[in-house]
C-alpha cells in the first residue's frame, strides 16, 4: 500500500457522495398517509389512523411535529376531543421545546448540512405560523367540548401569543427580504420571470390576505368563549372581536357580534363600533330569555403541495431546482343552512385556511429561493470535486444522485379544515330542534336550551365524513358544563351512520 | 481487527447497554429553573407567602355562631387567566394544608359534596339511625376563599420574560366584606443559548 494514501475504504467513506446520502430523508408519502388516515377515520377505525401516525409522533425525528399534527387533527375530525387536545398539547410541547433550543446546535449541524445537500425535507418540520395558530384554535374547541371553558379560554390566549410572536418574526423576515441576496444568487428572487411565471397567479389570490398568521376565525371563537361567561366576559370579548372585524369586516356573524358586544360596552365603544360598521343606530337588543346557538363548521381539507422545478442561473451556470407550491385550491364551500320552527339561519366563511397556507408559501419564498440556489450552487461543487478525486463516473453517478435526490418539502398540516364557516342561531328557550342541510351534512339535532344559555354546534364534513356535537354552557359565573378532564379520555362514541345530502365535496 | 475498531466496538456496546433514561430522586424543595413556564418553585413560593401574610393578619375571627372552634373557610377553584394549563387545584390543595396546620382556620370539604349526598343516601338506606348521618347538617362557612392567576408574556426570537401575579381574597360570606386580600408577582426570564447539543 502506497504510504500517505488512504486505503480504498477510507476514500469511499470520505466521499461526498457518500457523506450525502447519508443525510438523506426518510422516504415518505405524506399526503397517501393523511389518506390512509382519513378512510380509518371513514371507517370509525381510529385506530388505524393512530397507526399511521403513532410512530414518527412517539419518537424525536425530523416529521414528529407533523405527525402529532395531523393525529390531533383527525381526532379532532372524529369527535374525540379528549385525545385530540392530548395530541395538540404535546405538539405544542415539542415546539416550544424546538423555539427554545440553542441557535447553532450540534445535533442540528450534519441535519442542516444534509439538507443543502439535498432537501429541506430533510430538516425538522417546526410547523407553519398559522399551524400552531389552527392547532391552539382547534384546541380550544376540543376544550370547549370536554367542559372545560378555562382551557379553552387559556388555549385562545396562547393562540394571541402565538400570532404575536409570528408576527414579529415576520417583521424580521420582511426586512431580511429587501436586502440583497447573495452574491452569485442574484436570480433567487421573486420578481425573476422564472418564478413569477409560476406563482404569479397564485400569489395574485392572496394579495388581499393581511399576513398567513392572523385570521378573524381564531379571534371570532375567542370573543363567543368570553362571551358565554356573561358579563365577565365582556371586556375580553370586546378585545377580540375588534381584531376579529379588522381582518373580516364584511362577514356578517362577525358584525352581528361586535354590535351585540358594542352594545352590552356601551359608551365610546359604541360609539366606535357604529362609526366602523357604518350603522346610525345598534338597533334593539335581543328580546331577554333567549338562547344562542354559535355554529362552527369545519368544511374540506387542506390541499397537499406540489412540486415545481425552475431554472435558475447563477455564476453561468443554469440550476434546475425544485419548490413546493400549490395547485388548484377547489371551489368555496356553500353554506350550511340551519332551520329551525320558522327561523331559518345560514352559516359565513370567516376562514380560508387554504389562503393562510398559500400566503405562508408567499412569505418563505424569498427564503427557499435563496436557499435553493445556495444548496444548488453547493452541490455542483460537490460534483465537480467527486469528479476530480474519483473520477468521471463517479461524477456521472453524483450529478444523477443530486437530480433525483433534490425535491422540494411538500410537507404540510392537511387535516386541517380547509375552510371555516359561522353562524349564530337565536333561538327562543325550551326544547328545539335544529334541521342541518349543506354540503356532505343532512341530519338534524334536539336542544335543551336554558333561557340566556350559549351552546355550540360543531360540524365537521368531508365526502364521505360527518360529524355534529353540541355543547351548551350557562352565561354568568364560570362554572364548566362537564368536570374538566386531565387528559384523553375513553373512546368517543360511535357516531351515528348518516345519509350525505347534497353534492360532494 | 485493530486496536481502534475495538475501542469503537466497545463504545458501542457500552452505548447500547446505557441507553435508558437515568432516574434520581431529588429535593421537592429546590429552585426548578426547567424553563420559564409555571413550576413546582412558584406554586410553593405563592402557598408559603399567602399563608404568612393571611395568619400574620389577625383577620381571621371566630364565628359567633359556631363559637370556640377556629373559624370555617370555604376554598373556590382559582380562576386561570393565563396562557398556561396551570393546575391552580395545587396551589389551593397547598394554601389549605398550611392553613389547616396552623390551626387558625378549618375548611369545608366543598368538593365532596357529591360524596357527602351519596353518604347520606346510603346511610339514610342502610346504616343504624342512631349512627346513620343525615344532611342539613353541615356547618355553615364563614368565609370564602378564591381569587386568580394572570400572567403577561413578552416574547422576541432570543428571549422569553413572563410575569405572573397571584391574587387571594377572603371573603365575608354574610356580608359580602372582603376581609383580607394579598397579590405575589413573579418574574422569570429565559434567553435562548447561542451554542448547545
Amino acid at each position: 500500500m502506497q504510504q500517505g494514501r488512504p486505503r480504498p475504504g477510507r476514500r469511499f467513506i470520505r466521499c461526498p457522495l457518500v457523506l450525502t446520502l447519508m443525510a438523506l430523508p426518510a422516504s415518505a408519502d405524506h399526503p397517501r398517509d393523511v389518506r390512509n388516515a382519513l378512510d380509518g377515520l371513514r371507517a370509525n377505525n381510529l385506530a388505524a389512523v393512530a397507526k399511521v401516525f403513532q410512530k414518527d409522533a412517539s419518537r424525536a425525528g425530523a416529521d414528529r411535529l407533523l405527525a402529532l399534527y395531523e393525529l390531533g387533527g383527525c381526532h379532532h375530525l372524529a369527535g374525540d376531543p379528549g385525545r385530540s387536545l392530548g395530541f395538540f398539547n404535546t405538539a405544542d410541547a415539542v415546539a416550544r421545546e424546538y423555539e427554545g433550543q440553542a441557535l447553532i446546535s450540534a445535533s442540528e449541524a450534519a441535519r442542516n448540512a444534509g439538507a443543502v445537500l439535498t432537501s429541506d425535507a430533510a430538516l425538522k418540520y417546526e410547523g407553519f405560523g398559522y399551524e400552531k395558530v389552527m392547532a391552539r384554535t382547534l384546541n380550544a374547541i376540543n376544550y370547549l367540548f370536554i367542559g372545560d371553558m378555562e382551557g379553552a379560554r387559556v388555549e385562545v390566549r396562547k393562540a394571541e401569543e402565538y400570532q404575536l410572536l409570528e408576527r414579529e418574526r415576520h417583521q424580521k423576515e420582511i426586512r431580511r427580504a429587501g436586502q440583497r441576496p447573495p452574491q452569485g444568487a442574484e436570480s433567487a428572487r421573486l420578481d425573476n420571470p422564472a418564478v413569477a411565471a409560476r406563482y404569479g397567479r397564485l400569489f395574485d389570490s392572496v394579495r388581499n390576505v393581511r399576513n398567513s398568521f392572523e385570521n378573524a376565525f381564531t379571534y371570532y371563537l375567542s370573543s363567543q368563549i368570553h362571551l358565554a361567561r356573561g358579563e365577565d366576559g365582556l371586556n375580553d370579548a370586546a378585545v377580540e372581536i375588534r381584531r376579529a372585524f379588522e381582518l373580516a369586516p364584511e362577514v356578517p356573524e362577525v358584525r352581528a357580534a361586535y354590535l351585540e358586544i358594542a352594545r352590552g360596552q356601551g359608551g365610546s365603544f359604541l360609539d366606535e363600533a357604529l362609526a366602523a360598521l357604518q350603522v346610525a343606530d345598534p338597533g334593539p337588543a335581543p328580546a331577554p330569555g333567549g338562547a344562542s346557538v354559535v355554529v362552527i363548521f369545519e368544511a374540506g381539507l387542506m390541499p397537499p403541495l406540489e412540486e415545481v422545478r425552475l431554472d435558475l442561473p447563477a455564476n453561468d451556470r443554469l440550476y434546475s431546482l425544485a419548490f413546493p407550491i400549490y395547485g388548484p385550491l377547489g371551489p368555496a364551500q356553500a353554506p350550511l343552512i340551519l332551520t329551525a320552527g320558522a327561523g331559518t339561519f345560514s352559516t359565513s366563511r370567516v376562514l380560508d385556511t387554504r389562503l393562510l397556507a398559500v400566503k405562508s408559501l408567499q412569505e418563505r419564498m424569498p427564503g427557499l429561493l435563496i436557499r435553493g440556489l445556495l444548496g444548488a450552487m453547493a452541490k455542483g461543487e460537490v460534483q465537480r470535486r467527486t469528479e476530480r478525486e474519483y473520477g468521471p463516473f463517479a461524477g456521472l453517478v453524483s450529478q444523477l444522485a443530486s437530480a433525483v435526490l433534490t425535491s422540494a418539502d411538500r410537507r404540510s398540516w392537511l387535516s386541517l379544515p380547509a375552510e371555516v364557516q359561522v353562524g349564530v342561531c337565536r333561538l327562543s328557550a325550551g326544547r328545539q330542534t335544529l334541521a342541518l342541510r349543506g354540503p356532505g351534512v343532512g341530519d338534524s339535532v334536539t336542544l335543551d336550551l336554558a333561557p340566556g344559555s350559549r351552546s355550540f354546534l360543531l360540524v365537521r364534513a368531508l365526502p364521505g365524513f360527518q360529524r355534529i356535537d353540541v355543547r351548551t354552557f350557562q352565561a354568568g359565573p364560570v362554572e364548566p358544563a362537564a368536570p374538566p378532564v386531565a387528559g384523553p379520555v375513553g373512546p368517543a362514541p360511535e357516531p351515528a351512520p348518516l345519509p350525505v345530502a347534497g353534492p360532494n365535496l | 481487527m485493530n486496536r481502534t475498531h475495538l475501542l469503537l466496538l466497545g463504545a458501542a456496546a457500552l452505548g447500547l447497554a446505557c441507553s435508558g433514561p437515568v432516574t434520581r430522586y431529588g429535593n421537592a424543595q429546590a429552585t426548578e429553573t426547567v424553563n420559564a413556564d409555571f413550576g413546582s418553585t412558584d406554586l410553593q413560593l405563592i402557598a408559603d407567602k399567602m399563608v404568612a401574610s393571611l395568619v400574620a393578619s389577625n383577620r381571621l375571627q371566630p364565628d359567633p355562631a359556631d363559637p370556640g372552634k377556629p373559624p370555617l373557610v370555604s376554598v373556590t377553584r382559582l380562576r386561570n387567566e393565563t396562557s398556561e394549563h396551570i393546575d391552580t387545584k395545587s396551589i389551593t390543595d397547598k394554601i389549605r394544608t398550611a392553613l389547616i396546620k396552623s390551626g387558625k382556620v378549618r375548611f369545608s370539604a366543598l368538593e365532596m359534596q357529591g360524596d357527602l349526598a351519596n353518604q347520606y343516601k346510603l346511610q339514610g338506606t342502610m346504616a343504624d339511625t342512631a349512627t346513620a348521618k343525615t344532611a342539613g347538617k353541615q356547618t355553615g362557612s364563614k368565609y370564602i376563599l378564591g381569587g386568580d392567576i394572570a400572567s403577561i408574556v413578552k416574547q422576541t426570537g432570543k428571549v422569553k420574560d413572563v410575569y405572573y401575579k397571584i391574587t387571594l381574597q377572603l371573603t365575608d360570606i354574610e356580608s359580602a366584606v372582603i376581609e383580607w386580600a394579598d397579590e405575589v408577582e413573579i418574574r422569570k426570564d429565559s434567553v435562548r443559548r447561542l451554542f448547545g447539543s
